[in-house]
């Protein structure tokens, strides 16, 4: 588990800080350069540290250099787009099973308030549904085994 | 029990921060969203909009930046 604080990573802010460098100026109409340190205040971005949460809820802090945030941080906490795929078709196979209970529910609610004709209409659209949703379900497993 | 796509601000396709939402907390100033791959992002400010019907939420930043 890894929690991205998305307000302090990637994001330009000010603070001052003072540098170093050499320019060419004048003196009594003179040209001539050496080095000046002075303060600057101006947007940037820098490699930083943030805390992160692993699953045992335990901070940690360690460090990276990036300029648009965690999604394009290659750490070990990333999964395949196979990975993530197969978790989302697994959800969803469950999700539909979830739904089509509970319109075999509301199909029964739909029998006891006297309308028979829906009761059957909505357990046939059940049927078709369960039906639609094994296939899902037979493509996941296919998928498992590969 | 859908999973949701979280918006930061303003719900536009550029505002997305999070799809497959299937947790928020709401805690001390703090919204921690949760994916189904169980990664975590959190963002400082509140949840101002869920509708679970289409599946979104808004969070609303603190301090935007």
């Amino acid at each position: 588990m890894h929690i991205h604080h998305d307000h302090i990573i990637g994001s330009a802010h000010d603070h001052e800080h003072s540098h170093s460098h050499t320019h060419e100026h004048t003196h009594d109409g003179v040209a001539h350069t050496h080095e000046h340190t002075h303060a600057h205040t101006h947007d940037h971005e820098h490699p930083h540290d943030h805390d992160h949460l692993h699953e045992e809820g335990q901070a940690h802090t360690h460090s990276h250099d990036c300029s648009s945030g965690c999604q394009g941080c290659p750490s070990q906490c990333e999964h395949t787009p196979m990975e993530e795929l197969m978790a989302l078709m697994k959800y969803m196979v469950g999700h539909n099973a979830a739904h089509a209970k509970e319109l075999a529910d509301l199909a029964v609610q739909l029998e006891k308030a006297g309308s028979h004709t829906a009761y059957e209409q909505v357990m046939a659209a059940v049927s078709d549904f369960e039906k639609g949703n094994m296939r899902l379900s037979v493509v996941l497993s296919s998928l498992e085994v590969k | 029990m859908c999973l949701s796509t979280v918006y930061k601000n303003s719900l536009t396709p550029e505002s997305v921060v999070m799809r497959n939402v299937m947790r928020i907390e709401c805690k001390d100033g703090v919204v921690i969203l949760t994916d189904l791959m169980e990664r975590q992002m959190a963002i400082e400010g509140t949840l101002e909009m869920a509708n679970l019907v289409d599946g979104v939420a808004v969070v609303k930043e603190s301090y935007p930046a």
